[in-house]
């Protein structure tokens, strides 16, 4: 059926489009959008009903989805975001030009202008910026059957309810109970009779992580987010969790590769992870003009012996991938639990070190075989197998270190580890093989 | 919220009540706040505390632990009681737990076992880890097409009224096969005399339990879904996966994808060092391997190196640029893959991202790095080749970081597989041919 949606657009055959598509899941609509030009995207979403042109808006990202409202009508536009869902729809109006997203407000109801305002204070990354205002709230002296007539008038607009929150005439917080005991009551029982007053909640200035991480802990499908009076703001539903996972775990992944946090998404070019990233390599640039700056001291040996040019990519590489190994280990281990005390830290370092050890044997033995039968200079051999040993060695130790005395300083380690470790490795490469060499050298004068 | 948490502070408590009123604080507080606590007290009070629980509680709160915390206080129990325990857990988290056990003492346990409770759990541990059944709970609530609203009700009372969860209600046919799904809010709504045929959706998305658990997490951040259905090869329904197993899927790959890109395993980190090694050596012998062509490819230009020595101090920098651009884009490939944002058809869309990357990391550090070069060695030709040569290696790096994670998924296999390490090494390979040649060409003639 996808494929079929996709033929009819490109064939501009747009009634019959209109048919399909709506029977096809918002996702995937949305990823139809994706493959399209700006032009044609904006004729489906035109051939949609509002409500159904919605949610796939509330699918795209925003660098897909702006263009799209600001080619609409204003009515057109307004229709559009009073059919998202809260929090999209503040994500939305929050990209969009600021006098634009006034004159939508402006046309909306009142307190539907106030709710999106409200959503816009809170940045994204907050509880506040995860929230929905669509819940289902009743006053604590209503019975059973007024929550089930609130829940049919609030029809099918709402995402999941699975709980029914209970406010007092203030807005705050009193209770809570599930549909599921909805379901079990009898219908004239009073709300506070059947609600729970355990519940948990977060304040909107909360990290979404640490509200994910709620929701989870407790097993809720819906974790309720209240003001510091108690008064009950909005709802995070339990669907934003793998969400908010996978956003986590990316960042946690390219900082254990030694990067810099940058989520792939299908969309034009994405212009503030390009400027983060120039940053990020401006700075791997300055700290690799070690390399140099330790070299010309060597200069007289490197001159004597250019053999050793040959290999020392061969050093820097393995010492830096042995150091990164260690730091994703080490870098998780940090993000998973509190920070190790000094005497766990010393033994991961020394662990790491004894691996590096084995390693750089292993590998140094190799590589020393390799040089040996190719040059057959046997001092060069093992001139390498000792340089290996030693690099590998503190290059694995410095990976488990560097994150460490970095969140000891209150730096985030997951940030600027990698630059570190990269430089130390390349540092501790040159002095254990180019150094060496100078050393050797020096020792008795006769050629390497 | 308080700083300290709800369970910390149950913890400061439970040591200063008689044993009996610190069992029913125990039972009163969540169970995550109970299990919380109990960590935190004496390991020795704690299992005393936790033989005197009534096995519903004792059940819930044993959930919430780790493994190897379930298995020590599960021990604490004498046998009759701990089937009981068991029994009363949620079935996925009574599988994982059974698997976690002495297999003598997992088996005792299933034998003490009512037979269709074990029945129930033998039944998830034939699935094997990683996929869609090692992931599900079986219970779910069932009813059928031609039921009333009140029928309906009345059964969704009876089956598994301990399972809060449940927001989803399905409908099945005579042969147990998924025909539909209810929601409660619909439920609640409806005439309570229509039938279940009137309110039915048919839109379910459902796998098949043999689905890999990676492609699960998939479709939940795409549809947004609370809760899954797992089916088998007939459309039977089996059992149903919920979001929060999802999350620790999610974080086990992106755990497995960290230590993959650095050529490394989860397993290795916890090993002892030799073994450590050992586990990480073949991908730093690939490495080696790879680097022993550069040494070689470099050393073809070894009369260049004596002529020009400044070639090789600023080898390493262009050798590190290209390392680091490269290992960055194919770690966000890959997380792309992982979350479903990246299929292999947008091959086009990726390369054009990351050489525009390439290109505007390539202006800003092509010129600094002739700046320092001119700086240094006071020779513009060199510094103008150099700032070129960084040009074409992180063209060549963006080329290849996008390249492998393509090929790797094209050809089935993950593209996490020790990337890392080859696409730092093969662009050591190609930065030293570049550079050198450049120089040889331009400078050298």
């Amino acid at each position: 059926m996808l494929d079929r949606a996709r033929e009819l657009l490109q064939d501009r055959r747009l009634p019959e489009l209109q048919a399909i598509a709506a029977k096809l899941h918002p996702a995937d609509l949305a990823e139809i959008l994706y493959e399209v030009d700006e032009a044609d995207r904006l004729k489906l979403v035109l051939v949609l009903d509002p409500q159904r042109a919605a949610d796939v808006l509330e699918e795209l990202p925003a660098d897909l989805s702006v263009p799209i409202v600001v080619r609409l009508s204003d009515e057109q536009a307004t229709d559009l975001i009073l059919e998202m869902e809260s929090d999209e729809a503040a994500d939305l109006l929050g990209e969009l030009p600021v006098d634009r997203a006034r004159r939508i407000l402006q046309r909306m109801r009142r307190e539907e202008a106030e709710e999106i305002r409200e959503l816009l204070r809170y940045p994204e990354t907050s509880a506040g910026g995860l929230m929905t205002t669509d819940y289902v709230a009743v006053r604590e002296h209503l019975r059973a059957a007024d929550a089930i007539e609130e829940l049919r008038r609030i029809g099918q607009e709402t995402e999941i309810p699975y709980y029914v929150y209970v406010v007092d005439g203030r807005g705050i917080l009193r209770g809570v109970f599930s549909l599921r005991d909805l379901l079990a009551a009898q219908l004239d029982v009073p709300v506070r009779e059947m609600m729970r007053t355990d519940f948990v909640t977060v304040r909107p200035e909360t990290d979404q992580e640490e509200a994910a991480r709620t929701i989870e802990k407790y097993d809720l499908l819906a974790l309720p987010v209240t003001d510091a009076g108690g008064v009950l703001l909005g709802i995070i539903t339990a669907d934003d969790l793998v969400r908010v996972a996978e956003r986590e775990a990316t960042a946690d992944v390219l900082s254990a590769a030694g990067g810099i946090p940058d989520a792939y998404v299908f969309g034009p070019f994405p212009w503030p992870a390009a400027r983060r990233r120039v940053a990020w390599m401006l700075i791997n640039l300055l700290t690799a003009f070690v390399n140099p700056y330790l070299l010309r001291t060597f200069h007289i040996v490197l001159e004597r012996h250019v053999v050793l040019v040959f290999f020392l990519p061969l050093v820097l590489a393995t010492a830096g991938n042995i150091g990164t190994q260690s730091l994703s280990g080490a870098v998780r281990a940090l993000l998973a639990s509190r920070p190790p005390h000094r005497g766990a830290l010393l033994r991961d370092a020394g662990e790491e070190a004894l691996t590096g050890l084995w390693t750089g044997l292993g590998a140094g033995a190799l590589v020393s075989m390799v040089v040996w039968l190719w040059f057959g200079d046997v001092r060069l051999a093992g001139l390498l197998l000792l340089a290996m040993v030693v690099a590998l060695s503190i290059a694995a130790a410095s990976g488990v270190l560097v994150p460490a005395v970095l969140h000891g300083a209150g730096a985030d380690p997951a940030v600027s580890s990698g630059p570190l470790v990269t430089t130390i490795s390349d540092a501790i490469g040159q002095l254990s093989y180019v150094g060496l060499a100078s050393f050797m050298l020096l020792q008795n004068g006769g050629p390497l | 919220m308080n700083d300290r948490s709800m369970g910390m502070r149950l913890a400061d408590r439970l040591p200063h009540m008689a044993p009996a009123e610190a069992i029913r604080s125990l039972e009163q507080a969540r169970p995550a706040d109970a299990a919380e606590a109990l960590r935190e007290i004496e390991a020795p009070v704690a299992r005393l505390l936790f033989r005197g629980l009534r096995s519903e509680s004792a059940a819930l709160i044993l959930e919430e632990f780790p493994p190897e915390l379930q298995e020590t206080f599960l021990a604490a129990v004498p046998v009759s009681a701990a089937t009981d325990v068991v029994e009363r857990m949620a079935s996925d988290d009574a599988a994982d737990l059974l698997q976690e056990l002495p297999s003598e003492r997992a088996e005792a346990l299933l034998d003490a076992m009512a037979p269709e409770e074990a029945e129930r759990i033998e039944s998830l541990l034939r699935w094997p880890e990683g996929t869609a059944g090692a992931l599900m709970a079986t219970e779910t609530i069932v009813v059928r097409e031609d039921q009333t609203i009140v029928e309906t009700m009345e059964a969704i009372r009876r089956q598994h009224p301990e399972s809060d969860s449940a927001y989803y209600i399905y409908v099945v046919d005579e042969g147990r096969r998924l025909t539909g799904v209810l929601s409660l809010r619909d439920l609640i709504t409806a005439p309570p005399d229509a039938r279940n045929r009137s309110i039915v959706r048919r839109d379910v998305h459902a796998v098949e339990a043999t689905t890999d658990q990676e492609e699960v997490a998939r479709r939940f951040g795409k549809y947004s879904l609370l809760a899954m259905p797992v089916t088998d090869g007939d459309g039977r329904l089996l059992g149903v996966v919920t979001v929060d197993d999802v999350a620790d899927v999610v974080r086990e790959e992106a755990d497995e994808d960290a230590y993959r890109l650095a050529g490394s395993t989860p397993e290795a980190e916890q090993a002892a060092p030799l073994r450590r090694a050992v586990i990480r050596l073949p991908w730093v012998l690939v490495g080696i391997g790879i680097e022993i062509v550069a040494a070689k490819s470099l050393s073809l230009f070894a009369g260049s190196l004596e002529r020009l020595l400044e070639l090789a101090y600023f080898l390493p920098v262009l050798n590190s640029m290209a390392g680091n651009f490269g290992i960055q884009t194919v770690a966000t490939l890959v997380r792309a893959f992982a979350s479903g944002e990246l299929e292999t058809r947008d091959f086009r869309h990726a390369l054009r991202r990351e050489l525009g990357m390439a290109g505007l990391v390539a202006a800003v550090c092509g010129l600094v790095i002739t700046a320092v070069v001119f700086g240094w060695e006071r020779s513009l030709p060199l510094a103008l080749v150099t700032g070129g040569a960084m040009v074409a290696a992180l063209v060549v790096a963006s080329l290849l970081a996008v390249g492998i994670p393509f090929l790797l998924v094209r050809f089935g296999s993950d593209p996490a597989v020790a990337s890392g390490p080859v696409v730092t090494t093969s662009l050591d390979v190609v930065t030293g041919v570049v550079y050198m040649s450049l120089t040889t060409f331009l400078l050298l003639r």
